[in-house]
């Protein structure tokens, strides 16, 4: 397929246009959050946040209510208990972690086989379907994404020195605990974005890879930031633009084209060194 | 009054034993001050007392005349172990930057002022380390880094600061230089340093407490480099105040 037919395809198509926005939202709010799990290599946090996502969207589909509400009051849920556990109970943090990653994913597949007519979409909450997003997700995401970056923006520096140096901010009279738990709901609001446009499956990768890519280039966070959400960005447009014109599914085209940018990345680094 | 004034502190981390006891420990304004000791000999842990992160179990504990946790925003601190990655991605800038923090803690959102960055650079170039400003930490040199957690710690203007072993890990030069940049300090401000070097810390430092449980004081003057010498190979306690202190290895410390 060429390029034509896919530009001649977006100005007419409704679904591309939301499937090129929420791309574009999905990158920057990656690029935003990416670096702050990368320097406290809280990559599998986030994953379990993620899984306990379906659980709430699936329970949210069987009672009836909204999923992203599901979505988003579970993610924030297991954030904290997750903080709680890693702070008060550190020895219990990777067997809480790993229940809530089972838990969450087997209640929420039960409560969507349960509900009439949601299993079959089943697959699509695991890998994400980018080419279903209607509008109203995109006005969502959009708020979430303000929301995130607007926290981010105010509490920078903070959540900068307590990520680099916990001891140093606490004499600084920082409330540590306090900033771990913003930075893992600012997670979980993350998650329940991604988890719309990836799936949850995949939600780990777009928000580690772009960001692991560009820190093999750029030695500062605002640097790995900025080319978290450009390189993030092009993966993203590149996967809608491989998935759509090669009929592949969404997700997983995005997904392996951001691995395969990572592992060319470091094997560029790896030779010049 | 004592910038650092402590009488009588008993501190332990689990109720067998005690870190420190029955400590005295009284500092002059622009006092440099050394802590000699072995190693578990509690001197990290008087520092982290003097900055209200660790509390006593009982005595007396103040700094410039208030409790630590209200005296924390005057002292400037360098650690003994770097809590960081070097491989984290921040610019030397960055870093000095935190230094700022905590100065107005009802301020919720702190963005760095232009004030601030101003005083940073002020104290990098000072510290001869404004060229690293740009630089990632990780591609510092021991001596670069260290200066750079000096600064860090200089931003606040503090009146008084502690390190703890700056130059444990750097070659006799940048040791020195680190030295050298502490006696320049200390014409504004008290300094206690924590250090190994025994033989080092005497040609800078007027007066040294051994901390060992105990704490007792030193005068460097009086001591000669042969006792020096011993001293560093064996336990220096041991040497001066063996009438006073028994000596005993990690973990015999009782509790009376
Ligand atoms: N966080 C801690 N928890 C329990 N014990 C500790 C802790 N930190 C230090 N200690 C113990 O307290 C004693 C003094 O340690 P420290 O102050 O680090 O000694 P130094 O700095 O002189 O080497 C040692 O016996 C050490 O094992
Ligand atoms: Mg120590």
């Amino acid at each position: 397929m060429m390029l034509s037919d896919f530009w001649s395809a977006l100005l007419s198509e409704a679904f591309l246009q939301n499937a090129i926005i929420g791309g574009a939202l999905a990158s920057f709010v990656c690029g935003v959050m990416g670096p702050f799990v990368y320097v406290r290599q809280i990559g599998y946090v986030a994953g379990a946040i993620a899984h306990t996502v379906l659980g709430g969207m699936g329970m949210a589909f069987y009672f009836g209510f909204s999923p992203m509400l599901g979505a988003l009051t579970s993610a924030v849920a297991a954030a904290f208990l997750i903080g709680w556990v890693s702070l008060y109970h550190r020895d219990r943090e990777d067997s809480i972690i790993n229940a809530l990653w089972a838990a969450g994913m087997a209640v929420g597949i039960i409560f969507i086989y349960k509900t009439p007519g949601y299993d079959v979409q089943l697959l699509s909450y695991l890998f994400g379907n980018i080419l279903m997003i209607t509008y109203d997700d995109l006005k969502l995401m959009a708020v979430l994404g303000v929301i995130i970056f607007t926290c981010i923006m105010l509490f920078y520096p903070k959540l900068l020195a307590v990520a680099f140096d916990e001891e140093f901010a606490r004499i600084r009279k920082i409330n540590v605990r306090f900033y771990y738990f913003m930075l893992l709901v600012l997670i979980a609001i993350t998650t329940v974005l991604l988890v719309q446009i990836v799936g949850l499956v995949l939600v780990i990768t777009l928000l580690v890879l772009p960001t692991a890519t560009a820190a093999t280039f750029k030695r500062s966070m605002v640097g790995i930031m900025g080319g978290a959400v450009v390189g993030g960005l092009l993966l993203t447009e590149g996967g809608v633009f491989l998935s759509y014109g090669l009929n592949l599914p969404s997700g997983p085209t995005v997904i392996l084209l951001c691995t395969v940018v990572y592992l060319l990345a470091i094997s560029y680094r790896w030779l010049k060194s | 009054m004592f910038v650092i004034d402590i009488e009588d502190l008993y501190f332990s981390y689990d109720k067998n034993n005690w870190a420190l006891k029955e400590v005295e420990f009284k500092v002059r304004d622009k006092e440099f001050v050394g802590v000699i000791g072995p190693n578990g000999g509690g001197k990290s842990t008087l520092l982290k007392l003097i900055l209200g992160e660790l509390f006593p179990d009982r005595g007396k504990l103040l700094v410039l005349g208030r409790p630590p946790l209200e005296a924390v925003s005057a002292i400037g601190y360098v650690p003994q172990h770097v809590n960081f990655k070097r491989s984290f991605p921040i610019s030397v800038m960055e870093v000095v930057l935190m230094g700022c923090l905590g100065k107005d803690t009802k301020k919720i959102f702190s963005r760095y002022t232009l004030e601030d960055r101003e005083k940073v650079k002020k104290v990098l170039e000072r510290l001869e380390i404004m060229h690293l400003s740009k630089r990632a930490i990780g591609e510092l040199s021991g001596g670069q880094l260290q200066r750079v957690l000096i600064a860090r710690a200089l931003v606040s203007d503090p009146k008084l600061i502690l390190l703890d072993e700056p130059t444990a890990s750097l070659d006799a030069n940048s040791e020195a230089g680190v030295f050298d940049l502490l006696s320049e300090l200390n014409k504004e401000m008290t300094i206690v340093v924590v250090s190994h070097d025994v033989a080092f810390v005497s040609r800078y430092i007027g007066r040294v407490a051994c901390v060992n449980q105990r704490l007792s004081w030193h005068l460097v003057s009086g001591l000669q480099e042969v006792d020096l010498q011993k001293m560093y190979s064996h336990s220096v306690c041991a040497i001066h105040h063996d009438h006073d202190i028994k000596i005993k290895s990690r973990g015999e410390n009782d509790v009376e």
